[in-house]
């Protein structure tokens, strides 16, 4: 019978152009095993070795990529460029192989880059980069951001800073540095209370919230020359400060009409306008990438709960829809969700949703889990934490990866702010 | 004379008692036969008498699909069907005439002994057929086989944003690895689609039936990302 159906269905003419039909579905996110080698002349070996760690650890930290131990290495430095077999990668599981020549050019370095898929059998990249003789760790970050850019398809983020708030005794100093921790400096010192501090788009000033006395009020600091320029200290609550994507204005908080609401300003014309008017309390406000919306926090249901509001104007619509306590709005660079602090259980969160509301996730928890900030890529989020009464900056993937401190254990760290590129 | 008829009567009556043993014998040997018959079609079929009814159903269903291409691409069909029955029954004749009047599931069985005369089969139907001789339960099997292969070795590395979800083309060869990969349907991110051929490509070669090989010539991947 077999045979005689067998028979049968050799004369059907019909085309059946596929056969097996099945579906595969993501259960997590994981790194992209990445071979990296570093060559160099051997009287560079000390340069070398930085180069090495400083891509290796940018990569890792990003947790979309794994580095795999050199000692599996089927070939030399030389040999593979010399020539590629793709083979000796595969064979090791490299998703990625990136191979940089270090090179001591004239006032500076040189960094030859190729980055190969052995899998797909394909090359990725093939660069050249130059960089400065006293920033070998900058050209670093820049030999990942173009790694992580040839693989993913999305900029990188390893040349951005990052800047917090560190307390000591009852002083507050604003702390600067690489998004790896490297070339942390105090950039300002002894200020009486310091919160909340927003990067301009060019990177160059910080709004912040300070205290004079009792008085908040806020302040552009200038990073180049650490000069400080109040722009906001009206009767009450001056505070929350945020650029716009364009750097042209500042949205916060004020309260000197009587209502605390979202007030605009205007750093060309220096002219504040009320933004939200509203018997609730409005604050910590987070501006849309495009510029279109500003989302904020507000009690007016009875409950601090999210919500979004246009520039042209028209009703605030809710956000966070979980729960009755979501606070500390942060808009994602890539537009299509909004970061903030969320009450689930009895605990706080870190969690973000979609700008319509849907699809909480929920990404870390801690004690006093507090000022979610976005890479400039939209991939990591940066936010205050404490452990053992010590508050810490932690990072987490925004897919939801592993959350690691990125301050030591032992001082104080709050309010981190990432650079917008 | 009298006697006669008697004789006669008793002859007439065994001459038909050895009708009616006659009768019996070949009416148990008939019994038998069908007993024999039906017997040893059991033992042929006794583990799967449903698939049966199933070939037939799909079959009937895919000779609608036939009659519908006949009439689309007339041409290939006939060089075909002349290919494939060198000696066609009139029921042949009369199914090569009219695509209307191709529907009859029994033709081809009528023309049995064709396939030694190294009719050639496309691949399509081969695959077809092939799908058709595995059980559900074994090529379900394989397909199982095939799906934790690639999860396993899917690797999404970074938030994609907003998606649709990809479908995918994967071309195998009869040694389980792969002959071409085709995204048919993009993810809309390039990460996304990356990480599809990269999954598909560290997880074979696949383990395929050597006999049913044609069946996962061709394959359809729907992947589901999280977004």
């Amino acid at each position: 019978m077999r045979f005689l159906a067998l028979l049968f269905l050799t004369f059907l003419p019909f085309q059946h152009a596929h056969a097996a039909d099945f579906d595969i579905f993501q259960s997590s996110y994981e790194p992209l095993k990445l071979a990296l080698q570093v060559s160099a002349d051997d009287a560079l070996n000390n340069e070398r070795q930085l180069l090495y760690h400083v891509i290796k650890n940018d990569l890792n930290s990003s947790q979309s990529f794994k580095a795999i131990d050199p000692l599996a290495f089927l070939v030399t430095a030389d040999e593979s460029w010399r020539s590629i077999d793709y083979g000796d990668w595969r064979i090791i599981g490299s998703d990625i192989l990136a191979m940089c020549q270090l090179h001591a050019v004239e006032n500076g370095w040189q960094v030859e880059l190729q980055v190969h898929d052995p899998f797909r059998e394909k090359k990725l990249l093939s660069i050249s980069i130059d960089g400065p003789a006293a920033e070998l760790r900058t050209l670093a970050h820049r030999v990942a951001d173009k790694i992580y850019s040839a693989t993913l398809g999305m900029p990188g983020y390893f040349t951005s800073h990052i800047i917090y708030v560190t307390k000591h005794d009852d002083l507050s100093d604003l702390v600067y540095m690489d998004q790896d921790g490297g070339n942390r400096q105090v950039v300002g010192k002894n200020f009486t209370l310091l919160l909340s501090p927003d990067w301009s788009p060019d990177g160059r000033q910080i709004a912040l919230n300070t205290y004079v006395g009792n008085h908040p009020r806020l302040e552009f600091f200038d990073l180049q020359s650490g000069t400080r320029q109040a722009f906001g200290d009206f009767k009450g609550l001056n505070s929350t400060p945020e650029f716009s994507p364009d750097g042209r204005y500042v949205a916060a908080t004020l309260s000197y009409t009587g209502d605390t609401d979202i007030h605009i300003y205007d750093i060309k014309k220096k002219k504040w306008r009320q933004f939200t008017k509203h018997r609730g309390i409005d604050t910590t406000p987070t501006w849309s990438p495009d510029g279109k919306e500003i989302a904020f926090v507000s009690n007016r249901s009875g409950h601090p709960q999210v919500y979004r509001k246009s520039l042209s104007g028209g009703e605030a619509t809710l956000v966070s829809t979980q729960g009755n306590y979501n606070t500390s709005p942060s808009w994602s660079p890539n537009g299509d969700r909004i970061a903030m602090v969320s009450k689930k259980d009895w605990a706080y969160a870190i969690a973000t949703v979609r700008i319509d509301g849907s699809d909480i996730r929920y990404l870390a928890t801690g004690q006093r889990v507090e000022s979610p900030a976005w890479s400039p890529n939209g991939q990591m989020l940066l936010y205050a934490a404490e452990e053992k009464g010590i508050r810490r900056i932690y990072r987490v993937p925004s897919w939801g990866g592993k959350a690691e401190p990125i301050t030591s254990s032992g001082t104080d760290a709050s309010d981190p702010a990432w650079s917008r590129k | 004379m009298s006697l006669n008829p008697a004789v006669n009567a008793q002859a007439d009556k065994a001459s038909l008692n050895g009708l009616d043993l006659l009768a019996a014998i070949i009416l148990h040997a008939l019994v038998v036969t069908v007993i024999a018959v039906l017997v040893f079609w059991q033992e042929q079929h006794r583990i799967e008498p449903l698939k049966r009814i199933e070939v037939a159903m799909i079959s009937a269903k895919e000779l609608a699909k036939m009659q519908h291409q006949a009439r689309a691409k007339p041409k290939q069909i006939k060089a075909h069907r002349v290919e494939a029955k060198p000696t066609p029954s009139p029921r042949v004749d009369k199914s090569k005439s009219s695509a209307e009047e191709a529907f009859d599931p029994f033709a081809p069985l009528a023309s049995s002994t064709d396939r030694k005369q190294g009719a050639k089969t496309p691949r399509a139907e081969l695959a077809d057929l092939a799908g058709k001789q595995l059980s559900q339960k074994e090529m379900d099997r394989y397909i199982a086989l095939i799906q934790a292969a690639v999860q396993q070795h899917w690797k999404v590395p970074a938030s994609t944003g907003h998606t649709t979800d990809p479908l995918v083309e994967m071309r195998l060869q009869a040694d389980g690895s792969v002959a071409s990969i085709t995204i048919l349907e993009s993810s809309g991110s390039r990460i996304l689609d990356d990480s599809l051929k990269r999954a598909i490509l560290r997880a074979q070669p696949f383990e395929l039936p050597q006999k049913q090989f044609e069946f996962f010539r061709v394959n359809r991947i729907r992947f589901h990302p999280l977004n």
